[in-house]
């Protein structure tokens, strides 16, 4: 046994144990949400620990330590339901879906009679739904250390744990943004803070005496404080999990930084934090027990029970209870327990998820449009991201018939780590499922000299900013910098208030003028083998269905976003690409598909790119809806004339989306009742929301997305989907094997989820898995931002992401994948992948699918498939 | 070939810009009435050219008792005052949209402006408490904007009481010298002298007061540190306090110096408790690893910096950094969330070069030619030794900035720029400096009778080995980690407990259904409310 | 290497076995674990803490099991598979890290495998 294991406090403790100990802190972790720096920030599912489970299991499940709601509430359902956003053929729908076997028509008091009406066991339902007593959401049951001492009586614990623990976890984590920070990097935070602890005169003596004669090993603090006051170690799982979520954002982003970079760990921090709580505990006087609270999050109050229920909602029908008879009463109690009054929101949810999917499948039913890349050669194809945002571009693009578009992730089947001309570190371009998989840079065409001045010019633009912040933070040089660059700085903040188009030309024009960057290009020699650039070439074009008819041009366009002073601007970037822009990925793929030896081997496997088709890449800027075409000095001048027409389509299909976005954005300048805003003013608009460093709603990225379509476009190009909706080619007769689709359902598939499920969360739990306002965060580096001074880190996103002020504009529901594909190849598909299995079984993921046009739609079910039910019942009230 | 695009199903409807919307319109006028008295700001900096000085005022009994004069002094700070608000409020006008408060924010930010201009031109003592009580209360009504969060609520309570002591403070002091020596032009120092000379034994209480005052409103030590506190307010609200309201402080001293140097030991007080908060405040800053709370730190730093050059008898150049510090600090918190697209910026750059012995020593080459011009406009300018003292500083920033642009430009056309650059940024600051004075003539003639340079000088040398200790130094292991740990502490103190926090009713998005408004039928589904 | 050679390097506490060539070799134990490529991460902390200073890892495994058939990984998605882990150290660090793998494998699907093993350059595993 090693001497360390003989601290003073604590028992002696083996290896095994800590390594029990420490399995169990991984196993613990998992119900935390993955929480990335904000400058990669992804969407994802913050419930993602919970997947194995249906939902409302799942919300239910992480109540006990997050206070999750996960719906709306019935309150707001009813009021959805005033508004005509679900009405009772939704309602009665749902239910049908969620228990097929229960009569639901069945006359419970036939109409003729006695005295009374009659009434179907729906309608009696129905009128549950709608008028039952509201049931009562419980909170955080499960109670830190220090929580649980608190709720006993004890002297405030809870509140001097967090701060002290947030202090350090900020020093710890922090990346940059102090100028003195001793703890940054600091592999052992325990032992580190351990040493440094002993100074914190905010302490007790007895406390600080306490902390430094504590384990040497955190391990063995942990150990230590769950002995002296936790209660036995058979429920130490779920001890570690209260731990870790009294500050769920500050853990979640130690389990990130201990996963992927590691340079922090999880059981140092809850060494800290219990190693506090139980030296503060220790020392505190004992306190009168009366005192103690019941546990705030439990709920006392009693639901009323079926049979009450029951007489409530008969008595809103106007049926006497009386007049059913024993078999009908007793099916209604029964029915009406199984709908509990916490799940009856659950109820609500899909119902209100049937109204706008049976809408989008009728309209996709009623669509007539058919494919027409046999008729004639299109004049451009243009491949978009998957990203709801796409849609729109695609819908105005293709205003004009002799261009196609096509749906695809955007990252463009390049898993890159990309390395800019700029020369920093390299940043991985990919989806957050999957590592870079080669390294690319940037390199600047033309001679050495040129980039070794493009690099002079770039260091000294960035040793201009370094010069004027490290004037800031070293020790009294701040002093006569700050009274110096204030009279700069003062009159370019009115500038960039009043004027933030103008500042942002100024600054653009500057920037150009003093270091220009001279054209550039990726270098994909020694970065990318020529067997992988034939992989991936025909991964993306199988994937997207396009192996054969190509135009004479095929414009890879990606997406990304430039907001101004908004902490938040990866989360309007592309999160298939890390939450970086789809650029770097659409120049890489390009480059492969320009490539002669590439094209030479895709001609044996059967795709031949004509030797008049360039593929050139362009990046769709969300937010001013600008597409800028790039590495346009790469296009050879035979194909000029086709790229200035299709500059020209981008330019008008750009002008026609800000437009139509306008309409919903707040602030924006209103044309009048119902009239668009003119494309002019809509486009000079967006570019200033971009640029403006005081605007919190840049754009929507995201919000309102609700489906997943997955076929040929023709299935949808018909129709104006309204930005809400994800879009990925595939045509299953060029799929011969099925592996594309079965990427397909496991990645951009997931991917969606991850951001519907964001989107949602966000929506239905703001203090939860929502940031806040916007307008009182205060970033930690890029590390993630607090809401005012201190507590916890945000997870998820903004409210200005999802509403304005107390007015949701992002609709939460779960995501509806719709896929044209033969069933018994998807069904293999979910059979072979237990954890898309679980998205679907769970309802995570609602799934449906027709094998060719013509057909009904069918929904997947672990039971097997099932026509999807159109809400057409009419039901008696 | 014309395709038909059906209708799929809509998304629900955003609440539009409303216009018609009474807080909307109500900030928009408020943002007029400030941009008109912005432009009459400027107009009176044109006329003070002139050597015009409009004064207005309200008297009785032969004395004025209330009125504003639009000195130099004023003027300049004026249009500092009214151009922050201005910035501010035209920021705010696109960042508070849909802010539930958004209307009580516009009330309190035209009153915070109004008393704020009438406190920078305040004429008379009891205008200047006036004035005073009235800003403090909008300070504590802007930081409690969001009452309902449980840790401002929690956290106003300091920031009352921090406040609101300097309140008190100077309107005992303002009470106590109208009583003795009745009303009297505060703007001419000669009269205040004269106030000072009748006040007799009660100068020293009188002057205890005002300097507690001044601290409180600077967030000095000793007095509870209430500038930290108020980043849960939003960011516009951060920009003024950081930009007009801490200044009030400075601008107290220099009014009311002659009072000051009446009484012994005064400045040496301001001195010590301006400088140890300068010491600590750098100290607290650079641990804080939160951009606002950083920022928050650095200010108290700078107001201790700015007090101390007041407390030295530089009064212009105190005033040259309360505009200057007060536009950059604005500035820096309406772009504090640039920081995390800075950080990414930073990464996209090559590793910056360590400084290695030689280009220390070619930076300390570098550094002469700063110090050369410096060094000049002392003796050229006729500038005292404060002046030099404080020259120190400036010739310290362009030093740091040399060292930050050499570890990009480590090769010899970067060391000629950094030659160049540095000698233009001495000779600008020394313009400035100069300008400034000029425009401000003589203000606060009386020379201190305080520590003079000596706490310049005493400041400079604590900076200095706050960075040894800071860069750890050898042999100070032990001393910098109780520093370090020291000053993290004062950091992230604790919120309320969490019973309280957990007890509000949750945020949860409990929606209700919302009445349309009257004209906007058309508007079909009704949308949501939350009930927060 | 001559057999003396392997036998010097083996040092004293090389294992008695019937074969003789082990008699050259050291026993050490190997762990073979297959977990979803998401626990990857708290595999890695086990063996670190545990002191298994090296291990082998193939991702994207597919087999037959318990829940039925896994495929190998999909293409864009390496969390949605399942990786072998192949350690081996002296049998008490493998004893430890038993233990901590045990404990993850109550809460999460995978396999996990202890055999003894003789290595020719036991320098290499401690």
């Amino acid at each position: 046994m090693s001497p360390t294991a003989l601290a003073p406090s604590g028992p002696p403790v083996s290896d095994a144990v800590r390594a029990r100990l420490r399995a169990d802190i991984s196993l613990a972790a998992r119900v935390l949400p993955v929480s990335r720096p904000l400058a990669d920030l992804v969407a994802v599912n913050p419930l993602g620990g919970f997947e194995d489970r249906d939902v409302p299991t799942a919300v239910e499940a992480a109540r006990a330590w997050y206070g999750v709601v996960g719906h709306l509430g019935e309150p707001a359902y009813r009021a959805v339901y005033a508004s005509g956003r679900i009405d009772d053929t939704d309602l009665a729908a749902a239910l049908r879906r969620w228990a097929p076997e229960i009569p639901w028509g069945t006359w419970l008091v036939a109409p003729g009679a006695g005295s009374g009406r009659g009434s179907t066991l729906e309608a009696v339902i129905l009128a549950d739904l709608h008028h039952g007593e509201v049931a009562e959401i419980g909170g955080r049951t499960e109670m830190s250390l220090a929580e649980a001492h608190d709720a006993r009586g004890g002297a405030e614990v809870a509140a001097t744990v967090d701060a002290h623990v947030v202090r350090w976890c900020a020093a710890h984590l922090d990346r940059g943004q102090a100028s003195w920070s001793p703890m940054r990097g600091e592999a052992g935070l325990y032992r580190a803070w351990q040493q440094l602890v002993r100074h914190d005169r905010t302490l007790a003596r007895a406390v600080r005496r306490r902390l430094a004669t504590g384990p040497q090993r955190p391990e063995d603090a942990v150990l230590a404080a769950f002995d002296a006051f936790g209660s036995g170690s058979d429920d130490q799982l779920s001890l570690l999990r209260a731990e870790l979520t009294a500050l769920p954002g500050w853990a979640a982003h130690l389990r990130w930084r201990s996963d992927v970079t590691g340079d922090a760990a999880l059981v140092d921090y809850l060494a800290l934090r219990l190693s506090l709580t139980a030296a503060l505990i220790a020392t505190s006087s004992p306190q009168d027990s009366a005192a103690s609270v019941p546990n705030p999050g439990r709920i006392d109050r009693t639901a009323p029970d079926p049979a009450t229920r029951a007489r409530i909602a008969l008595h809103r029908l106007g049926v006497d209870p009386g007049a059913l008879d024993p078999d009908g009463w007793d099916l209604l109690v029964e029915v009406l327990g199984h709908i509990a009054p916490s799940r009856r929101p659950w109820v609500w949810q899909a119902a209100y998820e049937a109204h706008y999917r049976g809408g989008l499948l009728r309209s996709l039913s009623r669509s007539t449009a058919v494919s027409h890349a046999s008729d004639t050669r299109p004049r451009a194809q243009v491949v978009c991201c998957i990203d709801v945002r796409s849609e729109g571009l695609r819908r105005h693009l293709e205003g004009d018939p002799e261009i196609d578009t096509l749906g695809f992730a955007g990252f463009f089947a390049v898993a890159i780590g990309w390395r800019a001309v700029s020369g920093g570190q390299s940043l991985a371009n990919c989806p957050a499922l999957i590592d870079p998989r080669h390294e690319v840079s940037e390199v600047v065409m033309g001679s050495q000299r040129v980039a070794e001045g493009n690099r002079r010019r770039t260091a000294a633009w960035a040793g201009t900013r370094d010069g004027v912040h490290e004037a800031e933070t070293t020790p009294g040089s701040a002093f006569a910098l700050a009274e110096a660059a204030g009279w700069i700085t003062g009159p370019v903040a009115g500038l960039r208030t009043a004027s933030p188009t103008g500042w942002e030309a100024l600054r653009r024009g500057t920037r150009r003028r003093v270091a220009a960057t001279p054209p550039t290009t990726v270098d994909l020699t020694g970065c990318i083998p020529p067997a992988d650039r034939v992989l991936t070439a025909r991964a993306a074009l199988t994937m997207m269905g396009l192996t054969s008819g190509f135009a004479r041009l095929v414009v890879l366009c990606g997406h990304s976003s430039d907001t101004a002073a908004n902490p938040y601007e990866a989360s309007l970037r592309c999160g298939a690409c890390g939450g970086h822009g789809g650029g770097p990925n659409a120049r890489v793929l390009a480059a492969i598909l320009n490539d002669g030896d590439t094209r030479e081997s895709l001609r044996s496997h059967g795709i031949d790119l004509p030797d008049d088709t360039v593929v050139v890449a362009a990046e769709h800027d969300t937010t001013s809806d600008v597409v800028t075409v790039l590495d346009p000095h790469l296009v050879p001048s035979t194909h000029h004339d086709d790229l200035d027409r299709v500059r020209y389509d981008l330019d008008r299909a750009g002008a026609a989306l800000a437009a139509e976005r306008c309409s919903r954005l707040p602030g924006a300048p209103a044309a009048g009742d119902d009239a668009a805003t003119p494309p002019r003013s809509a486009v000079r608009h967006v570019a200033r929301r971009g640029a403006d460093w005081s605007e919190t709603f840049p754009e929507w990225g995201l919000a309102g997305n609700a489906a997943f379509v997955i076929g040929p476009r023709s299935l949808t190009r018909d129709l104006d989907l309204q930005r809400r909706v994800f879009l990925h080619s595939y045509d299953w007769t060029v799929d011969t094997d099925g592996t594309a689709l079965e990427t397909i359902l496991t990645a951009p598939l997931v991917v969606a989820q991850w951001i519907n499920c964001q989107y949602w969360l966000s929506s239905t739990d703001p203090d939860v898995f929502g940031a806040g306002t916007k307008t009182v965060h205060n970033p930690v580096g890029d590390v993630g931002v607090l809401s005012g001074r201190s507590g916890d880190l945000c997870l998820g996103l903004p409210r200005q992401s999802v509403a304005v002020g107390p007015v949701l504009v992002h609709e939460p529901l779960r995501l509806m994948a719709v896929v044209q594909a033969p069933l018994d190849r998807i069904s293999a598909i979910v059979d072979r992948h237990p954890r898309l299995r679980d998205l679907l079984a769970g309802g995570w993921v609602t799934m449906v699918a027709r094998g060719r046009p013509g057909e009904g739609w069918t929904e997947w079910t672990s039971t097997g498939w099932r026509d999807w039910l159109a809400p057409s019942m009419v039901v008696e009230a | 070939m014309s395709r038909t695009r059906l209708p799929a199903p809509p998304p629900p409807p955003v609440p539009g810009p409303d216009l018609a919307d009474r807080t909307e319109r109500f900030a928009r006028l408020a943002l007029r009435v400030t941009l008109a008295a912005l432009v009459g700001a400027v107009a009176l900096l044109g006329a003070s050219l002139g050597g015009a000085r409009p004064t207005l005022a309200v008297g009785f009994e032969d004395a004025m008792w209330l009125g504003v004069a639009a000195d130099r002094l004023a003027v300049l700070l004026l249009v500092l005052v009214v151009g922050v608000s201005a910035t501010v409020q035209g920021y705010a006008l696109r960042y508070l949209r849909a802010e539930p408060w958004r209307a009580r924010f516009v009330g309190l930010t035209l009153a915070l402006t109004a008393s704020s201009m009438a406190l920078v031109a305040a004429a008379t003592p009891a205008t200047l408490a006036l004035a005073w009580v009235v800003s403090g209360a909008a300070v504590v009504g802007l930081a409690g904007l969001r009452r309902d969060d449980p840790t401002v609520a929690y956290d106003l309570r300091t920031v009352r009481w921090g406040v609101g002591i300097g309140d008190l403070s100077l309107v005992l002091a303002v009470a106590a010298v109208l009583g003795v020596a009745g009303s009297f032009d505060l703007r001419d120092p000669g009269a205040v002298a004269t106030a000072a000379a009748a006040l007799g034994g009660w100068t020293i209480p009188v002057a205890f007061l005002l300097i507690v005052a001044a601290l409180s409103r600077c967030a000095q030590l000793p007095l509870p540190g209430w500038l930290p506190l108020t980043i849960g307010a939003p960011t516009p609200v951060s920009a003024l306090f950081h930009a007009g309201v801490v200044n009030g402080g400075g601008l107290l001293l220099i009014v009311v110096a002659p009072l000051l140097s009446a009484a012994a030991g005064a400045w040496a007080l301001v001195a010590l408790a301006a400088g140890t908060t300068a010491v600590w405040s750098v100290l607290t800053m650079s641990v804080s690893a939160d951009v606002k709370g950083e920022l928050a730190r650095s200010t108290s730093a700078q107001m201790g910096f700015m007090l101390i050059t007041v407390a030295a008898g530089l009064p212009a150049a105190a005033v040259v950094h309360l505009v200057g510090h007060g536009l950059y600090k604005s500035a820096r918190f309406l772009g504090s969330g640039g920081v995390v697209h800075e950080a990414a910026h930073q990464r996209a750059l090559p590793r910056r070069t360590a400084l290695r012995s030689w280009t220390l020593a070619a930076l300390a080459l570098v550094a002469f030619a700063p110090a050369a011009v410096l060094v000049a406009a002392v003796s050229t300018l006729g500038w005292g030794a404060p002046e030099a003292a404080l020259l120190v500083f400036a010739w310290a920033a362009i030093v740091a900035g040399t060292a930050g642009w050499a570890r990009r430009r480590d090769d010899a056309a970067g060391w000629a720029w950094a030659l160049a650059g540095s000698t233009a940024a001495a000779l600008a600051y020394v313009g400035l400096v100069h300008t400034v004075k000029a425009f401000l003539g003589p203000i606060g003639t009386t020379t201190p009778t305080g520590p003079g340079p000596w706490a310049l000088v005493a400041l400079a040398v604590a900076l200095v080995a706050v960075a040894v200790v800071r860069h750890g130094a050898p042999g100070t292991a032990g001393v910098s980690a109780r520093l370090y740990v020291w000053a993290l502490a004062s950091t992230h103190r604790p919120g309320p407990s969490r019973a309280s926090a957990r007890t509000r009713p949750r945020g949860v998005m409990a929606v209700t259904s919302r009445a349309p408004r009257a004209g906007a039928a058309s508007l079909a589904p009704a949308p949501f409310e939350v009930v927060a | 290497m001559d057999v003396h050679g392997l036998a010097r390097l083996a040092g004293p506490e090389h294992g008695g076995g019937s074969l003789s060539y082990r008699d050259d070799l050291t026993r050490m134990a190997r762990l073979e674990v297959v977990v979803e490529g998401d626990d990857v991460p708290a595999l890695r902390d086990l063996m670190a803490s545990a002191g298994v200073v090296g291990f082998t890892m193939v991702s994207g495994v597919a087999g037959l099991g318990h829940g039925g058939f896994r495929s190998g990984s999909s293409l864009f998605n390496e969390q949605d598979s399942q990786a072998l882990v192949l350690a081996v150290a002296p049998e008490e660090r493998i004893e430890t890290l038993v233990v901590g793998v045990r404990e993850l494998l109550r809460e999460r699907p995978g396999v996990m495998f202890v055999s003894d093993v003789y290595v020719s350059r036991p320098d290499h595993f401690r």
